[in-house]
C-alpha cells in the first residue's frame, strides 16, 4: 500500500513541476509578477474583459478608444508602448500598481486574482496593442 | 557626546507628540481640503454631496424631490412614534426632546464605553419597554429614522469627543483606521473614492465628496428602491470592493460613524434624502 | 488453493488499491477545504475577509460532495490564498491614517 501512495505522490510532484513549466494553468499566486509568466494572450478577448463591468472594468477609471462613457479617476490608455519599455513592465503595473506607487487606486488585478491566469495574458495583449 | 544622546532622547520624546494631529486639527484639515477641492461650491451646500458639484445631476434631483420618495417613510414613522408599547409608554418616554434629536448622535456612551447611534438608542428605548429590538437593515426603524430626521432639519452636526474619556478617542481612532484601510480584493480605501478622486468619473457617475457624507440619512436610494440607512450603504461600498460587509450597528460601522459624522461637524442637517 | 479463493484475493487487493486512492483523495480535499476555513477564519479575526471567500468554500465542499474533487480543491486552495491575502492586508492597513495632501497647502 504503501509504495501505491508514493507513487501517487511521486506523479502529483511531477504533475506540479509541470504545472510551473505551463504559468498559463497554474494559479497566479505569490505577490510579485513571475518572472516566467506566458503573456502570449488574445488582444480580442482582453478587450471584451476590459469593458466588462464584472470582470476588468478598465472603462470604468480610463478613457479607452472604442468604449462608450468611460470613467476620468485612472490616465487615458493609449500610446501605451511609448510609456512602457516592454509588454512585461505593462505587465507588472497591471499585475500590482501599487508596487510602483505605493498610493495607487487601481486594483492589483494579478496579486489578488482578480483574473485567472488567461485573462490576465489577454488583458495585458489588449492593452499592448492600445 | 552625552549631551548628544540627551539631544535625541527629547526628540524622540517629542517628536511623535508634535506630529500627533488631534481630531479637532484633523477635522479642519478634512474640510479645509474640500474647500479648496472645491472653490466654488459654498460650504453650505456639501450636504447635498453629488448634486452640490455635478449641474446635470442636481437637474434630475430637483426634480425627484419635488416628490420625494422617502414621504411615506415619514408618514409611518411619525405614527410609530406616537404609538405606545404594550405598558403604555411611548419613544418620547425614552426621548424627552424629541423627536428632534439626530444632532445628538452618534454619540459617547461614557457608561457602556460605546458609541451610540440613533438606531441603536432606539432600539435600547424598546428593550427597556419590553419590546422586541427592530431589524436595523429596513422596515419600521428606517420609517422612524425618517421621522426624527425630518423633524430634525436645519440642525447643525455637533459630534462630541469627550476629552477626559481615552475610550472616545479609540473609538473615534478605530473609526479613522477603517475608513482609510485598503480593503477587499479590490484593494481600495473609502478615502481612495471620496477624497482625491471625489468629482472624477466612475463610468457615469460623480464621485461624491466626503464632506456631506453623514447629514441626510436615511436615504431613498433609486437602487434600493427604498429608504435605507448610512450602515447599510457602508455594508454596500465594502461589498463593492468585494470585503465581507460588517453586520449593521457592529463595533466597527459605529466607530465609523463616529469617525465620519465628526469630520462633517458644522454641516447643516438636511435628512431624509434621496440618490441614486 | 483454489481458483475462487484466488478471485476473492485478487478483488480484495483491488478493493484496498482503489479505496486507498479514493481516501487519499479524499483527504487531500479535506485537508485543502480545512486550510481554506482556517484562513478564512484568520482573516476574519483581523477584520480582513474577502466578500467570496465563505461562497468559494461552500461551492468547494458541494464539489467534493459531488465526486469533483480535482476542482474542489482548486477552488479552496483558491479561497485559502484570499484568507491569507486579506490577512496581510488588514495587517498592512492596521495603521491607516489620513493622507498626507489633506494636509498639504494648496
Amino acid at each position: 500500500m504503501s509504495l501505491f501512495s508514493d507513487q501517487t505522490a511521486y506523479w502529483r510532484r511531477l504533475a506540479g513541476l509541470l504545472a510551473c513549466l505551463i504559468p498559463l494553468t497554474a494559479p497566479l499566486a505569490g505577490a510579485e509578477l513571475p518572472e516566467a509568466i506566458n503573456l502570449d494572450g488574445d488582444p480580442e478577448s482582453g478587450r471584451q474583459i476590459a469593458f466588462d463591468r464584472a470582470k476588468g472594468n478598465c472603462v470604468s477609471c480610463h478613457v479607452i478608444a472604442g468604449a462608450t462613457s468611460p470613467g476620468s479617476i485612472g490616465p487615458v490608455l493609449t500610446a501605451i508602448q511609448t510609456r512602457f519599455p516592454s509588454k512585461h513592465e505593462l505587465a507588472k503595473q497591471i499585475w500590482d500598481p501599487t508596487v510602483r506607487n505605493p498610493d495607487a487606486v487601481m486594483p492589483p488585478f494579478g496579486k489578488h486574482e482578480i483574473f485567472t491566469p488567461k485573462e490576465f495574458a489577454d488583458v495585458v495583449s489588449f492593452i499592448w496593442t492600445l | 557626546m552625552p549631551r548628544l544622546i540627551l539631544f535625541w532622547v527629547i526628540l524622540g520624546f517629542i517628536a511623535p507628540l508634535a506630529l500627533a494631529a488631534t481630531p479637532a486639527e484633523e477635522q479642519a484639515a478634512f474640510q479645509g481640503y474640500f474647500k479648496r477641492r472645491f472653490p466654488s461650491v459654498p460650504e453650505n451646500e456639501f450636504k447635498n454631496g453629488v448634486y452640490a458639484i455635478d449641474p446635470v445631476m442636481r437637474a434630475n434631483w430637483e426634480a425627484i424631490e419635488e416628490f420625494p420618495p422617502y414621504e411615506q417613510a415619514i408618514a409611518r414613522g411619525e405614527e410609530l412614534w406616537k404609538t405606545p408599547f404594550a405598558n403604555g409608554r411611548t419613544y418620547a418616554d425614552c426621548f424627552p426632546d424629541g423627536p428632534a434629536i439626530a444632532n445628538r448622535y452618534p454619540r459617547w456612551d461614557r457608561e457602556h464605553g460605546t458609541v451610540v447611534t440613533l438606531s441603536l438608542a432606539l432600539n435600547d428605548c424598546r428593550k427597556a419597554n419590553g419590546e422586541e429590538p427592530l431589524p436595523y437593515n429596513k422596515g419600521p426603524l428606517v420609517d422612524l429614522l425618517a421621522y426624527i430626521a425630518y423633524q430634525s432639519r436645519g440642525q447643525i452636526t455637533q459630534v462630541e469627543i469627550p476629552e477626559d474619556d481615552p475610550r472616545a478617542l479609540e473609538a473615534y481612532t478605530k473609526g479613522k483606521r477603517f475608513y482609510f484601510a485598503r480593503r477587499g480584493q479590490l484593494n481600495f480605501s473609502c478615502a481612495h473614492c471620496h477624497f482625491a478622486n471625489s468629482g472624477a468619473k466612475l463610468r457615469t457617475e460623480t464621485l461624491s465628496p466626503a464632506l456631506g457624507h453623514t447629514t441626510h440619512w436615511p436615504v431613498y436610494r433609486s437602487e434600493w428602491g427604498e429608504v435605507g440607512t448610512l450602515h447599510r450603504r457602508f455594508a454596500g461600498c465594502n461589498e463593492q470592493v468585494r470585503a465581507k460587509a460588517f453586520p449593521l450597528e457592529s463595533e466597527e460601522y459605529r466607530n465609523l460613524e463616529y469617525f465620519l459624522t465628526y469630520m462633517n461637524n458644522g454641516q447643516e442637517l438636511n435628512g431624509p434624502g434621496a440618490r441614486k | 488453493m483454489g481458483y475462487i479463493d484466488w478471485v476473492r484475493i485478487g478483488s480484495i487487493i483491488l478493493l484496498v488499491a482503489t479505496n486507498s486512492a479514493w481516501a487519499e483523495e479524499n483527504t487531500e480535499v479535506e485537508q485543502a477545504i480545512a486550510a481554506a476555513e482556517g484562513a478564512r477564519q484568520q482573516a476574519a479575526s483581523v477584520g480582513g475577509e474577502w466578500r467570496d471567500t465563505a461562497k468559494l468554500i461552500a461551492k468547494a465542499k458541494e464539489l467534493a460532495q459531488a465526486g469533483q474533487i480535482q476542482e474542489a480543491i482548486a477552488l479552496a486552495n483558491r479561497a485559502r490564498r484570499q484568507g491569507e491575502l486579506g490577512y496581510e492586508q488588514a495587517l498592512r492597513e492596521q495603521n491607516a491614517d489620513f493622507p498626507a495632501y489633506v494636509f498639504g497647502k494648496p
